[in-house]
């Protein structure tokens, strides 16, 4: 308000820089405005709907923590669905980090051609729409008359088809390959940008020294491509909690000819992840509000944990700055 | 000379077994809308049918024109608020000193670790008291504000504009809006492009929200109406795949446009961390 007073009196100077620190709020206002009403608003209501016993529509009852109580002890989806969730980021995470890397330094070597090629044919699982890759592998696996059992079959691996959606562990691996399937060649382009900005004359000093390309690639490559490789480990985890499109399609009985409804997390729920036990407590099978909304909180407890504790262990390993 | 022959092969070998990989489910997918739902599943589907056009005829008798509409005005729109507001934000974090910036920006950090979905129960709620059911508006207003976007822009504006060129802008006496949509916007381009097109494939792609707020055939996006044909057509297996490929159109033509910028936002932008 001081500040207004100075305005009006005359400093010219003074006028352009209140001017200046104004701006910035407006500028980051509409986030604010547009995050807090649509998400944190719901986010704190949600808190609350988890205290009571609602159906979404009728009359709410105050149940104090019993939703609580109830999904960490009784009922038997929640921890089973978190469980599920963590087993594909593990079976996945690794993969596409790893593998996205090591496609990345083969895209730059110097003795391979049609690069751009490769890279565009590698983008294209990222860009087919994710209700059709739960279709599609639904269909390539399927027990009886899936591809991959076919080709399976005519070279003579198996003798018998692989029950690859039906059995509770195969099915989980089946979700794992979809995953990697999707978004190995998105990390590759991220890893192979991360690649193009290495200065090449560290490649060529190593050179010089005899470095092989496996020393390069563990002595220069991986070193300097830490900020790409934490970024989308971060992201990793937090995309990986939030699992839901690719899983449910999977296991929907869209691709069945025959009918029948979709089995709700796949055989014995083996693939049920967080938040598909989530949607299907409150919007799917049953109408249970409060426990979906108290689901969110005690996921939100993993999702704290995970996130918080890698970043620490990428603060405490990282050497310089 | 004969090792580096060898080397050129092995590395061609492995990323064709790679390419083949990608392609195959994608391929298959493109196959099995050409043919008739009995040849489907007739051996491995290697080579085109010939009824796509009536495949196609079957998904547009059942209006997916109208999906296509719905999912092109919600994935177009949102796209634009969210490249806006996430320029603005991203802008003000990475040029100007302001009180609170660190807090705030902080902030935005926070909420890219909490996924929507753990509000949904609430939000959902909130989208029937304010008449927002069976509209496009929750999947256009809520998610263009995103903290990935932010932190994208930040980064990118941090790393490709020098301060200084702001200061000649403020000397030459622009207002601050200007210095921002004539100097700033030619420069982000390419982050801007990247940035684009992520979220246009998340917003296209947009299934959980859409599946609780939409329930009338008329207001369907692409995804959900993919999953609704289900109803109509439940035994014409090869004109379902039709519409998945059709879904998918979009995506790819939208990323052959823009790969050149795309490439570049992402090597300028995400290798800075």
């Amino acid at each position: 308000m001081a500040e207004n007073n100075t305005l009006t009196l005359k400093n010219k100077q003074k006028t352009k820089l209140t001017g200046k620190k104004v701006w910035p709020y407006i500028f980051i206002a509409p986030f604010f405005i547009i995050y807090i009403a649509f998400n944190f608003y719901p986010l704190i209501d949600t808190f609350i709907i988890s205290l009571y016993s609602w159906d979404g529509f009728g009359e709410k009852t105050f149940i104090g923590f019993e939703n609580y109580r109830n999904i960490f002890t009784t009922d038997p989806y929640f921890l089973m669905s978190i469980k599920n969730t963590l087993i594909f980021m593990a079976g996945d995470i690794p993969v596409v980090l790893i593998g996205g890397i090591l496609l990345a330094a083969v895209l730059n070597s110097k003795s391979l051609k049609g690069r751009t090629f490769f890279q565009t044919v590698a983008f294209l699982p990222y860009l087919t729409i994710s209700v059709a890759i739960g279709v599609l592998f639904s269909l390539l696996f399927d027990w009886n008359q899936g591809t991959v059992n076919k080709i399976l079959l005519q070279l003579g691996i198996i003798d018998k088809g692989i029950n690859w959606l039906g059995d509770p562990k195969l099915a989980r691996l089946t979700t794992i390959m979809m995953v990697c399937w999707k978004y190995i060649g998105y990390h590759m382009v991220f890893f192979n940008a991360g690649i193009t900005g290495i200065d090449t004359e560290l490649y060529e000093a190593a050179d010089v020294d005899g470095a092989g390309a496996v020393t390069k690639f563990f002595k220069i490559t991986i070193p300097l491509l830490r900020p790409t490789w934490e970024f989308l480990l971060v992201m990793n985890i937090i995309w990986g909690f939030q699992f839901f499109d690719e899983p449910k399609n999977l296991f929907s009985s869209w691709a069945s000819t025959s009918g029948g409804t979709g089995v709700i997390g796949g055989p014995q729920r083996s693939c049920l992840t967080a938040i598909w036990n989530l949607y299907d407590t409150a919007f799917g099978t049953q109408m249970k509000y409060g426990k979906a909304a108290a689901e969110a909180y005690g996921l939100a407890i993993f999702i704290c944990a995970f996130s918080i504790g890698t970043l620490m262990i990428l603060k405490a390993t990282r050497h310089d700055d | 000379m004969k090792a580096r022959t060898v080397k050129k092969i092995i590395l061609l070998i492995i990323m064709i077994i790679v390419a083949f990989i990608c392609l195959f489910p994608f391929y298959t997918m493109i196959m099995m809308s050409t043919k008739v739902t009995e040849d489907i599943y007739k051996g491995i589907p290697l080579w085109p049918g010939n009824y796509l056009l009536e495949n196609l005829k079957t998904v547009f008798n059942a209006h997916f024109e109208i999906y296509y509409k719905n999912s092109i005005i919600q994935a177009v729109s949102c796209t634009f608020l969210s490249l806006v507001i996430s320029t603005l934000a991203g802008y003000a974090f990475a040029m100007y000193k302001f009180k609170g910036s660190k807090t705030l920006f902080s902030f935005i950090l926070a909420t890219m670790m909490i996924p929507t979905q753990l509000s949904l129960v609430a939000f959902i709620v909130e989208m029937r008291n304010i008449g927002w059911m069976n509209t496009l508006l929750p999947i256009i207003i809520p998610p263009a504000a995103n903290g990935f976007g932010v932190y994208w822009m930040k980064n990118y504006i941090e790393g490709a504009l020098p301060i200084e060129l702001m200061d000649s802008g403020r000397i030459d006496g622009a207002s601050e809006p200007q210095i921002l949509t004539r100097i700033v916007l030619p420069v982000i381009k390419p982050a801007l492009s990247s940035l684009g097109l992520m979220q246009f494939v998340s917003n296209w792609n947009s299934f959980l929200v859409p599946l609780i707020v939409l329930n009338k055939n008329e207001i369907y996006t692409v995804p959900i109406g993919i999953i609704n044909l289900n109803s109509a057509y439940r035994n014409d297996l090869a004109a379902k795949i039709a519409a998945l490929s059709l879904g998918t159109v979009p995506l790819l033509i939208l990323y052959i446009l823009t790969s050149k910028t795309f490439i570049k936002g992402i090597t300028m932008g995400a290798v800075k961390g």
